[in-house]
């Protein structure tokens, strides 16, 4: 029993993880309809920059958290503004131009990360002792970082729904012509969900890497991996992303406990096909959406 | 232009990529006035406000706002000089409540005047008092052309562009709704309507639009009593008074 606890602590500690990783893709897919294929790239440029701050100057992956959501912000805001901006939207090839778009992007992306930091893995030893609740073991590690991720989902959330400036993100992404009706820029509301949604990309890598070693060549897994989360949710959908990442953190840690890593990995994908298949608008439909 | 036009509309062309809808549409409106633009589908009504508001670009002429030119202006640009509009299909919030989608109809406002102006508008449309909480996507049909409405209302307009605003709507809400347009003193209306029957009722002043250009323009009394206007856009023993 005291097993199957732990179990779903540790699953529901990896999805608080889970959900900073997916939530700025969703963000961003939420605003601007964008699938950013470069967003597993962010991350793990994240992750490396915060190596670099931990190796140089020795942040810690919390306190990195910050400085790295920063400068991500600022690369998002400047590739929205310099790239996303000026590619037609509409049309039957709109989506198709903002794929190709940032699938470039991820190339640029993982290449400039190759050329700063090299081909091998990384890592940053933090907490590597574990918390004790009886028979039941925490690693510090994924506790603090978990709970870092939480939180800076949970900001995102408020600044959301309570400030003016999140529901005027909101409101674009329901209706960009009744916002632009409301005398709200949606070009600069756009780049601010790009540069928001990089920021917690990078959040996400300069916590994650604590975890798990990176190597410019994860970008891809991770982007499928928070693809796979916010199509669970549904697109767009932020209540059903929070669900979405508890249920992934618990289907791996799970499977990777009684079935093992290499079914665990393939789990994942089973559970998006399942997704596609018999709810493809995601768990929670429209409800929740951002 | 004359002295006291408000809004002016200058042999405007305009039309989506290479088709031209609008041709040399020209007309003013005065503040204060009700403006109604009746005319059948494909006429080029919503054609009409989009180029008004920037939505389209024009190919010819010129549209000012109190003597200033829009033409590069966007339509947030617009909606901040007093353009209060109400697109076709409402483009309301859907899961944002009412009082949200109020409130950034006043997004560039201080709370003390937003909270004022939602007030202002509470009183114009009392029936969405008990509703402030609900999503916006979640209320009829009426409810949500008068959150629309009072949404443009919230950014204070010199004009109010309505686009159908009576479409899809029962008799005695689109009663209702022009009953609480006819209290709105200090702002002018352009109305465009399928509905001629109740915007020629609402209108000071109407213009009829065919295949884009303007065929007819006079005093909404005028238009209503037009054997030619009721037949083509009302409908026969219609007009008669309610």
């Amino acid at each position: 029993m005291a097993s199957i606890i732990a179990l779903v602590i540790l699953g529901l500690l990896w999805g608080g993880v889970y959900l900073l990783m997916a939530e700025g893709l969703n963000l961003i897919y939420g605003v601007m309809k964008v699938v950013n294929l470069a967003h597993g790239d962010l991350i793990v440029f994240g992750g490396l920059l915060g190596y670099s701050l931990f190796a140089h100057a020795g942040f810690t992956p919390i306190a990195a958290l910050l400085p790295v959501a920063l400068v991500l912000g600022a690369l998002g805001a400047v590739v929205q503004w310099g790239i996303l901006e000026r590619i037609p939207l509409v049309g039957a090839d709109g989506e198709l131009r903002t794929l190709l778009a940032t699938f470039g992007l991820s190339y640029v992306v993982s290449n400039t990360s190759f050329l700063l930091w090299g081909g091998q893995f990384q890592s940053i030893p933090f907490l590597q002792g574990a918390l004790r609740l009886g028979p039941i073991a925490i690693p510090e590690g994924l506790l603090a970082c978990s709970l870092a991720a939480f939180i800076a989902a949970l900001l995102v959330d408020f600044w959301l729904h309570r400030t003016l400036a999140g529901k005027a993100l909101r409101a674009t992404a329901q209706s960009p012509l009744g916002a632009a009706s409301c005398g709200l820029e949606i070009r600069r509301i756009r780049i601010i969900a790009f540069a928001l949604g990089t920021a917690m990309a990078g959040g996400a890598g300069a916590l994650v890497i604590a975890l798990v070693p990176f190597q410019i060549s994860s970008g891809g897994d991770l982007t499928v991996q928070s693809f796979t989360l916010i199509a669970l949710g549904g697109l767009g959908n932020y209540l059903g992303a929070w669900i979405a990442a508890e249920i992934l953190g618990l289907a791996e840690v799970l499977s990777q406990y009684y079935l093992g890593p290499d079914i665990a990995s393939a789990i994942i994908y089973l559970l998006f096909i399942a997704v596609l298949l018999f709810r493809p608008q995601g768990l929670l439909g429209r409800l929740g959406r951002v | 232009m004359s002295a006291d036009a408000l809004l002016e509309v200058a042999s405007i062309s305009a039309g989506y990529r290479r088709v031209v809808i609008l041709r040399g549409i020209n007309f003013t409106l005065a503040p204060g006035e009700r403006l109604a633009v009746i005319g059948a589908n494909g006429a080029g009504k919503t054609t009409l406000l989009r180029a008004i508001m920037g939505q389209i670009p024009l190919s010819a002429g010129q549209i000012r706002l109190a003597g200033e030119g829009l033409d590069s202006a966007s339509i947030a640009a617009r909606a901040r000089a007093g353009l209060g509009y109400c697109p076709e299909g409402r483009q309301l919030f859907p899961m944002m409540s009412v009082a949200e989608n109020l409130e950034l109809g006043a997004a560039g406002a201080g709370a003390a005047a937003r909270m004022r102006r939602r007030e202002a508008v509470l009183e114009i449309f009392p029936r969405l008092q008990p509703l402030l909480g609900r999503a916006a996507g979640l209320l009829s049909g009426g409810e949500q052309q008068m959150v629309a409405i009072g949404r443009a209302l919230m950014g204070e307009p010199r004009i109010l562009l309505l686009d159908e605003p009576s479409t899809g709507l029962a008799p005695r809400i689109v009663h209702e709704l022009y009953a609480a347009l006819a209290r709105l003193s200090a702002v002018a209306i352009l109305v465009v309507e399928q509905n001629a029957r109740a915007a020629l009722r609402f209108a000071d002043r109407a213009i009829v639009l065919a295949d884009g250009a303007i065929v007819a323009a006079a005093p909404a009394a005028e238009l209503r009593d037009d054997p030619l206007v009721v037949s083509a856009y009302v409908g026969a023993g219609r007009l008669a008074p309610a």
